[in-house]
């Protein structure tokens, strides 16, 4: 690798780690070959101990067989998949980014599953995505209750 | 000839460090001092020819004893120790009579190329083979005594956190003076340990009745997680307004941009300052404004549903001239602790 490819893949890597995103590359066995700083620090796992270990023995309370339904079905379409917070409030136990004003202890998440086309066209290995959505799902909660309440106002005001 | 070295710093986690720090095998007697009236009082009693001195501390703070020193033509070299690296903070110390600065934490070259140049240490000092064992004895005495309270209970932990912001509380303190050009007063920073159920008392305690502005934004990394919250006093807006150059009206958009700038760098400096020492790494939040122009506890959820003993740093910074004032608070979860507290340890005994 010459100083410039150097140059350009230090960089590339310190982007897609300190990228506020977890972002894992798992291989046709589910085996972890790529994690980035987002899953070391919430999970406190680091990349050397992550790497080439199956991701569900890392998360050995992951939904296994759902989770291979979705992951065999992104290879076999060779298109991406969505698993929203409101599915499932988390797929990953990580704690919410703000443990101690905050309003619940998980971090709610969106994961978004990409299929790696190799240079030769077949997907081997698939790209996870995880979204800290957990603003967005509190606030969320906040207003339904909100409107509720309202609800309930509004009746007994008409009573 | 043995010389009378005093250190002089309100943290034994700081005392330590630059005992540490000094040059092996020097021919030295070392005295400690807790804040500037012991360390003249030492001074007079000829216990230091050469002082290192804190610049935040209780009771007399550095410069006052840089003050007294000149002022009594008092017979000591100073060198001032200090997590305050603001750029004219170190013209200031000079003025004031001391000899040199060295930034905190103290780095073992540093002091003795600095000792070196000022021909206080001699290459021959650290050769005297015949004075070693002497000093060894010496060292470890030395050693002893501050080893003891060291290792007695959990006021340790607390004194080494608070070593630990200070530092990272002058690199805050540095940045936001460099940015906005001015001076500005570095507290002591105030740890303490406490429930998350009373963080609410806590906050109020630190003003009940203002209009206030807050930030909060959470923080994650090689198993310590926490908070920082950033509260702007409503009062000081205009005048922030100016120093950042805002113009005419201040519009609530102007407010929320100036809130959020200040808590990126002042959250941001003192997070990287905090984790450079302790060698890890963070992940930080969004910076999410909890409300503009509310008393503290509308934007503080104080739901006790959650009971655990976290640790908070407050830090009060203020700017001379200005009348700005804003607290830093950083929380640290109990969950952090043991590995926070190794990381302090591995720190204290390197």
């Amino acid at each position: 690798m010459s100083t410039v490819d150097f140059k350009e893949f230090h960089w590339m890597v310190s982007m897609i780690n300190s990228i506020d995103a977890g972002l894992v590359v798992l291989d046709s066995d589910y085996i972890v070959e790529s994690w980035n700083g987002f899953m070391f620090h919430h999970s406190n796992i680091d990349a050397c101990d992550a790497k080439g270990k199956n991701i569900f023995d890392i998360f050995p309370n992951l939904d296994k067989p759902w989770l291979l339904r979705k992951f065999e079905a992104v290879k076999t379409i060779k298109n991406q998949s969505f698993i929203t917070w409101e599915q499932r409030p988390y797929i990953f136990p990580f704690k919410n980014y703000r443990p101690i004003t905050g309003t619940v202890k998980h971090m709610y998440q969106n994961v978004t599953i990409l299929p790696l086309a190799s240079l030769t066209g077949s997907v081997d290995q698939i790209c996870l995505i995880v979204y800290d959505v957990t603003d967005i799902a509190t606030n969320r909660q906040a207003l339904q209750k909100a409107n509720e309440e309202i609800k309930i106002l509004r009746k007994e005001s008409e009573q | 000839m043995t010389i009378p070295v005093l250190i002089c710093d309100d943290s034994s986690f700081a005392r330590k460090q630059m005992t540490k720090a000094l040059p092996a095998n020097w021919d030295i007697s070392i005295t400690y001092a807790e804040n500037g009236e012991q360390a003249i009082e030492a001074i007079k009693a000829g216990l230091g020819d050469i002082l290192f001195l804190d610049l935040n501390m209780p009771v007399l703070d550095g410069y006052g004893t840089l003050e007294v020193i000149q002022k009594e033509e008092l017979p000591t070299l100073t060198i001032v120790v200090s997590g305050d690296i603001q750029p004219n903070a170190h013209q200031r110390i000079k003025s004031f009579g001391a000899l040199d600065f060295i930034k905190k934490p103290t780095d073992k070259n540093k002091v003795k190329s600095l000792l070196m140049n000022y021909g206080i240490l001699r290459e021959e000092d650290c050769l005297i083979n015949e004075l070693l064992e002497d000093h060894k004895e010496e060292l470890s005495e030395v050693n002893a005594q501050v080893n003891k309270p060291l290792t007695a209970d959990s006021t340790l932990h607390l004194d080494s956190y608070q070593e630990v912001a200070n530092v990272a509380m002058g690199r805050a303190g540095d940045l936001l003076a460099r940015v906005l050009d001015v001076k500005v007063r570095l507290p002591i920073p105030k740890v303490s340990a406490l429930a998350s159920s009373e963080l609410h008392m806590m906050l109020k305690s630190t003003d009940d009745s203002a209009s206030i502005s807050a930030v909060c934004q959470g923080y994650v990394g090689s198993g310590i997680a926490g908070e920082a919250l950033i509260l702007f006093y409503d009062s000081s807006i205009n005048s922030l307004a100016k120093l950042m150059n805002h113009e005419g009206n201040i519009t609530e958009a102007i407010e929320r941009e100036m809130l959020v700038e200040l808590s990126n760098l002042l959250i941001g400096a003192f997070l990287k300052g905090f984790s450079d020492q302790l060698d890890l790494s963070f992940s930080q939040s969004h910076p999410e404004l909890l409300g503009l122009h509310r008393n503290i506890s509308e934007l503080i959820n104080s739901d006790a549903r959650d009971w655990q003993e976290i640790v908070a740093i407050e830090i009060n910074y203020f700017i001379e001239d200005y009348n700005i004032e804003c607290d830093l608070i950083i929380l640290i979860t109990q969950d952090s602790l043991p590995t926070l507290n190794n990381k302090l340890i591995y720190l204290l005994d390197e």
